[in-house]
Order: structure tokens, then sequence, then C-alpha cells
């Protein structure tokens, strides 16, 4: 232990109950793998979910150790103002749970991603620029988890930053993905409910356990100490502001219905019916989700602030402050007794290795579906930016391992990574040549596609690697996670809302939406570093949402449709 | 209680309840309701493997 900050309660027998836990979820997950037939046993589970299985998969998928790091996070730096998040989630869910808005006649297309319903309602041209746009946000989204979650880890095991947190994400990448690339769905969905189970009682305990340890007037006072009148109310000065509150409500809606690991579970469902209750049910999860662990941030606060070395170390002003992140699991880890932190690190693991699963098994299918295999259908020509696509990102795989190995032992990085890049590009096209069902085919075999499927999960564990080694988001985690996520759902919010519930929307409005959707990206730079600080994650994102829409309506206005109308038909025969 | 003398602090505490409450009886519900639903998954599937072996 190289420092006072990182003292734990974690011992033995905490070890013990995570070891055995994590192997069992594992060989749990190997064993799963004889129930999956074929491809859509492995990316839905067959559409062979009840309600309660669905809405406990559902949370699992949705209710993770990354979730609960950033609204822990959220909790730490704003105050319990942060709980108008978890209600902004509430309300949106519940609309979509009443009203079935976009999930219920989603779910009767009988779909598996999202993209699918673009080529029925537009064309193969929005399927495939939809299916890149939402695999780039959806990846960009879960670049930060493997940080997140392995800040949780040394936090909770007193280990300290550096060397450790690095092994300890290669070593959590590696368990990840040995058990999604073996079980996909159906381990998925087993994995989520054991972890609803044991993580839902943890949260429960240890929430109870923190607000009658450090009391709640100390967490309210503590919070309007530091954080003055917005620690309290989020539309206060220096508080979220309004158009926060606009973009989270926003956020949930679009988020709720389009987010692909939540739909996916929607199109899973046995029917619409059962969809729609879907959503009804898990807003609870959805508003229990931010608001238990925005109240550990705000009790850490108070913890930390009563204790003087941890307050040196979280709210000094020298350049060695801990990240806020760390604030949660140092709290936990000294005022939990041993055994119960041992529940609760182990249900924060499995919850950590669900969320990876269903995102990774979700973008994957999505790389292989919605871009590879339609670009096949093209003909040779689509085959041809398929196979060099596939070239390129195996020549970037081969980079990033090679970021990752130098940079776990702290050597100069850039040559490594050109050789890498250079070496991995033929490579990656020799290996597909030795692929011939691959690549000689008509159209892609389901053969194929497994095997694509699960060397795209590969490769996007070793970009999460990467990316997490290297980037630090100039902002707090959920400004991240929600600023990613509006790239993909401010064009998807436009494209399917209009869609489902608009005749006159058409392949070029989709077009327009979806790429104006990007301006999003924006909100991820360091603005403030280079001084320029009117630009906000906040007016990118709301920026990015407008222009999708008004794009979507001007485009299909001023613009003659060239689409079939096969997803009109569709809704008329049913 | 005079609900005008109620402060911030007093609701997001109303807040906090709800959000546990709600929460632990979901996972109480789902918990019971979700293995026999598991059970019922693997049925299906080896069902349908059963089905397509015979078809075979």
């Amino acid at each position: 232990m190289d420092s006072p900050v990182f003292l734990t309660n974690f011992s033995t027998l905490d070890w013990i109950i995570v070891i055995v836990y994590l192997v069992g979820t594992v060989i749990k997950g190997v064993w799963v793998n004889r129930y999956v037939g074929d491809l859509s046993d492995f990316i839905i589970a067959g559409r062979g979910l009840r309600i309660y299985l669905a809405i406990a998969t559902m949370t699992g998928t949705e209710i993770g150790l990354v979730t609960i790091m950033y609204n822990a996070q959220e909790g730490f730096t704003r105050g319990l103002s942060a709980y108008v998040i978890g209600l902004c989630w509430l309300v949106g869910m519940l609309l979509i749970g009443l009203t079935g808005f976009i999930v219920y006649p989603l779910r009767k297309f009988e779909i598996m991603t999202i993209p699918e319903y673009y080529e029925l309602r537009y064309g193969i041209r929005t399927r495939v620029v939809g299916g890149v746009i939402l695999a780039l946000a959806g990846i960009l989204n879960m670049g930060l988890f493997l940080q997140a979650g392995a800040r949780f880890m040394t936090g909770m095991l007193g280990i300290g930053t550096g060397f450790g947190l690095k092994v300890l994400m290669t070593g959590m990448l590696f368990m990840v993905l040995l058990y999604t690339t073996f079980g996909g769905m159906v381990s998925v969905v087993i994995t989520d409910y054991v972890q609803f189970v044991v993580l839902g009682v943890a949260m429960v305990i240890a929430t109870v356990w923190a607000v009658g340890h450090v009391g709640w007037d100390n967490i309210v006072d503590t919070a309007v100490a530091q954080h003055g009148p917005s620690g309290m109310n989020p539309v206060a000065t220096d508080g979220y502001g309004w158009w926060y509150v606009v973009w989270m409500v926003y956020l949930a809606v679009a988020g709720g219905a389009l987010w692909a690991t939540a739909t996916t579970r929607a199109l899973a469902a046995r029917s619409p019916k059962t969809a729609q209750r879907l959503y009804g049910w898990t807003s609870i999860t959805f508003f229990a989700r931010v608001v238990i662990p925005v109240t550990w941030g705000a009790a850490a606060l108070a913890f930390i602030t009563a204790t003087p070395e941890l307050a040196a170390a979280f709210l000094g002003d020298g350049p060695d402050r801990l990240n806020s992140q760390y604030a949660m699991p140092v709290f936990f880890a000294r005022l939990l007794p041993s055994g119960f932190l041992g529940i609760l690190a182990a249900g924060m693991m499995a919850g950590f290795m669900s969320t990876h699963d269903s995102y990774l098994l979700c973008w994957a299918s999505v790389i292989t579906q919605d871009v590879i295999a339609p670009l096949y259908r093209v003909g040779p020509r689509g085959r041809r930016i398929a196979g060099a696509v596939s070239a390129t990102l195996g020549g970037a795989a081969v980079a990033g391992i090679a970021y990752g190995v130098l940079n776990l032992f702290a050597t100069p990085t850039v040559p490594g990574v050109v050789l890498g890049f250079l070496a991995g590009v033929p490579c990656a096209a020799w290996l597909l040549r030795r692929v011939p069902q691959v690549l000689e085919a008509p159209d892609l075999s389901e053969r194929g596609r497994f095997i694509i499927t699960r060397t795209v999960i590969v490769l996007i564990g070793v970009f999460l690697l990467v990316w997490g080694l290297w980037y630090e988001a100039p902002m707090t985690l959920w400004t991240y996670m929600a600023v990613t996520g509006t790239i993909y759902l401010a064009g998807a919010m436009a494209c399917i809302g209009f869609g489902l519930y608009w005749r006159r929307a058409n392949e070029t409005g989709a077009l327009i939406a979806l790429v104006a959707g990007l301006i999003a990206v924006l909100g991820i730079l360091p603005w403030e570093t280079w001084g320029i600080e009117w630009i906000t994650s906040t007016k990118t994102s709301v920026a990015a949402i407008i222009a999708a829409a008004v794009g979507l309506v001007a485009g299909s206005l001023l613009f003659k449709s060239r689409t079939a109308a096969k997803a009109s038909d569709h809704e008329e025969e049913s | 209680m005079d609900l005008a003398e109620l402060t911030i602090g007093d609701v997001w505490l109303v807040v906090l309840g709800v959000a546990l409450l709600a929460f632990g009886l979901m996972v109480a519900i789902c918990g019971v309701g979700g293995f026999n639903d598991i059970l019922s998954l693997f049925r299906t599937l080896r069902e349908d493997d059963d089905e397509t072996a015979s078809e075979q």
C-alpha cells in the first residue's frame, strides 16, 4: 500500500468470495454455450425472454459497475442535485412504458438490430451509415468502462493508482472477452440475472449502511458547504441548468427507446406487449440506478471532508488531486466490513462483466449484421470495401495491442504503434483470405457471421484497453457517456421517431439526420483547456439533436424519396 | 408536518426512500419470477434443438 488514502477492510475472506463468484460465473457462461444453436440464440436468446427475466436482464445490463461509478461521481461532484437525472429517467421510461412510444411498433418488425429498421424503412445505405455511426458512438461510449471499473477495484482493494491499475484493466478485459465470445446472449441473460439479484440486494443494504453511518443531515450540509445552493438545487446558479435538464429528458426518452443494448432486450421480448411492459417496470431501475449511487457519492463527500488525509487527496488544489471516481470506492473500502465488502465487490464485478458482455455483443453484432453483411449483399465492390475496412481494423487492433503492451512498461510508444499498424494490415488481409466462406460467398454465411462477430468483440476489447490507458475525459464520466450517446441518439431518434410516425420521412432526410448527429462528438473535446469556454457539451449535444430533427424534416420535404416503403407495407399488414 | 416547511433536503430524502423501496420490491419480485423464466427459456431452447435434430 503506497498511500494512506488507499486503506481498506478488504481481506482474504473477500478475495475468496470474489474469486468463487467470478469463476462460477465464467464456468456457467461457457456451459450455457451448449444452448446457443444459431445466431438468433447468440444475439437475442431466441426471442424467448419472458417479462421477469427480461426485467432482470435489462436491469443487470443497465446497472453495472460503470453506471454506479459515474452516478457516484455525479453525487460527489454535484451533490444531491444529481437526483434530477434519475427523475428525468423515471419520466422518460414511464412515458415509453405507458404509451409504447417507438418500442411497441419497433418490436412488431421482428428485427434483431435497430439499423435493420433503417433498411426496411429507408434502404441499405441508411442501414450501413446508421450501423457505422451506432457502432462508433457505442464503442466510444464504452471507451472508459475499463478505466472506471479498474479504478473501482483499485480503490476497493487498496492498491492505489499506477501499475496495479493497468494490470487490473488487462486482467478484467481478458476475463470479459473469454466469457462473451463463448456464451453469446443466452449466457449474458443468465449472468445478468444473477448479478441483478446479488447487486440489487447489496445496493439497498450499502445505501442504508452509508446513510446511517454518515447521517442524512451531514450529507445535505456537506453538499451545500462544498457546492453552494447548486449542491441541492439542479437549476441554481452554477448548477446543471435548465438546458441540461431538457437534454436529460430527451436522453431518457431516446436512450430508453433506442440505446441499442436496452432495445435489444425489447427486441428479444416474447411480444410487443411484453416489450412495452418491460419499460414500465424498468423505469424503477433507471430511477434507482441514479439515485442510489448519487447518494453514495454525496455520502463519500461528507466522509472525505471529515477525514483530513482524504480531504487533502480529493479536495486539494494541486495537480496530484485524485480523480473523483476514486471517492466512492475509497469511502466504501473504509466503511463496510469485510465479508459484505466481498459480496459488494463480487456483485460489482459481475455488473462490470454483464455490462461489458452486453455492450460487446451488441456493437459487434451491429458491425457484422448492419455494416459488413449488407456490404456483402451489394456485390464485389461492397465486398472489397468490407475487406478493406476489416484489414484496417485488424491493423488498428495490432497497433492497439502494441500500444497497450508498450504503455504497460512505460516505453516510447509511437514507433511501436506505427510498426504494429503496418504489420497488422497485411496480417488481417491474409487472415481474411484464409477464410474462404467469409470472402467468397455471395452472402455472409452464418458461420462467417459468427467468426466476424467474435473477432470484432476481441478488436473492441483492444480498443477499450488502449482508450482506457490513454484518454482522460475533460468532464465527468456521466457527461462523457451522455455526449457519446447523443452522437448516435440524435440521428437515430429522428430517423426512427419520424420513420415510424411520419410517412413522408425518406432516405435523404435520414442520412442528413444521421450525419448531423455527429455534431455531438465535438462535446468530448477539451474546449476549456484550449480557452474556448463558451462551447460546452450541453450546447453541442442540444445542437446535434435539433440539427438532426430539422435535417430529417428538411431533407424529406426538399428531396424526392428513392426508397421502397417496405416498412410502411409491414405496418399496414400488421 | 406543514408542507410549507419542507426543505429541498426533505424532498430528496423522500425521493431516496421511494427509490430504495421500489427497487427493493422489484428485486424481490423479479428475482423469484426470473428464476422460473430461466428454466422456461432453457426448456424452449432445448425443444428447438430437439426439433432441429429430428428434422435433420
